[in-house]
């Protein structure tokens, strides 16, 4: 519903499709970028993905956004069973027979 | 390798926990299975410490590790349950109180309608700032197919924000029909 007038609005599809249409007609051997399993194959082939470049300034606000967002998880304290896991991990090294020098 | 070597690695192992923490919570969109998905990793990477390569970049190393299991979680359990779609956005109200800002968690949300491939490139790069190559490196693809993913990343973004056709082209009816539109998807 509704999904077919906003699709016609939107001028990047048109270009998405014909990546598409390529990808297909185009099936040869030995092509590495078409030997891929998981999802989204349908304009990888493109280096814009099919879809116009983002204005300079946009561009960098989602940047800055995407940074801030992430750093928050950077800077969460780091929960104690890593502590534990990697002093278990080293203590059975150096507990090893054959731990060489 | 010598021990020398081991314990310098083994520091950077350390160090490194922080960003596969970050790095998984974004892929997966849940706290608990991100820690699962670090442990997993980091006891990987101490059994097969010998096979890095030392003076290349280990952070990339430990990525390409995180990120295999969870593909490889993530087919599995497609295989068991078929309903895996949809459930990010669901999980990913994990954080609330660490986003402070509104924009933030809106951010969040929308990097969670991204598909699991367009968002690890995008975090990769843009938040990890590695470079394209070292990124198809650890996506196993060719660095055309990262610069594409990342483009349609940032493209789809910008739709669910409603940030780029505003700027574009101005506030008219029409385009604020298509943004209603794009935001109820």
């Amino acid at each position: 519903m509704g999904t077919k007038g906003t699709r016609d609005m939107r001028s990047g599809d048109k270009s998405k499709d014909s990546a598409v249409v390529k990808l297909d007609m185009t099936p040869q051997r030995g092509d590495i970028r078409l030997v891929r399993t998981e999802q989204d194959q349908s304009s990888d082939a493109e280096e814009d993905g099919g879809v116009p470049p983002l204005n300079p300034a946009i561009q960098g606000h989602l940047g800055r956004q995407l940074r801030t967002m992430y750093k928050t998880l950077v800077d969460e304290p780091v929960p104690d069973r890593f502590k534990k896991l990697l002093d278990e991990l080293k203590a059975k090294e150096d507990s090893k027979p054959d731990h060489q020098e | 390798m010598n021990s020398t070597d081991r314990d310098d690695l083994q520091a950077m192992l350390v160090a490194a926990v922080p960003h596969m923490r970050a790095f998984a919570i974004s892929l997966c969109g849940d706290a608990d299975r991100a820690d699962d998905l670090v442990q997993e990793t980091l006891e990987k990477a101490w059994k097969n410490l010998d096979t890095f390569q030392v003076g290349t970049n280990l952070k990339a190393w430990l990525f390409t590790i995180l990120r295999n299991t969870y593909f490889s979680e993530c087919r599995k359990r497609r295989r068991e349950v078929k309903d895996e779609d949809g459930s990010y956005a669901a999980k990913l109200s994990v954080h609330p109180e660490q986003q402070g800002h509104m924009d933030l968690s809106d951010f969040m949300a929308a990097l969670s309608e991204l598909g699991d491939e367009q968002r690890e490139a995008l975090i990769l790069v843009g938040a990890e700032g590695l470079s394209y190559e070292e990124v198809a490196g650890i996506c196993g693809c060719a660095v055309g197919t990262i610069k594409s993913r990342i483009n349609r990343a940032r493209a789809k973004l910008s739709r669910t924000l409603g940030v780029n056709v505003a700027d574009e082209y101005g506030p008219d009816s029409q385009t604020e029909a298509i943004i209603g539109t794009v935001r109820r998807m």
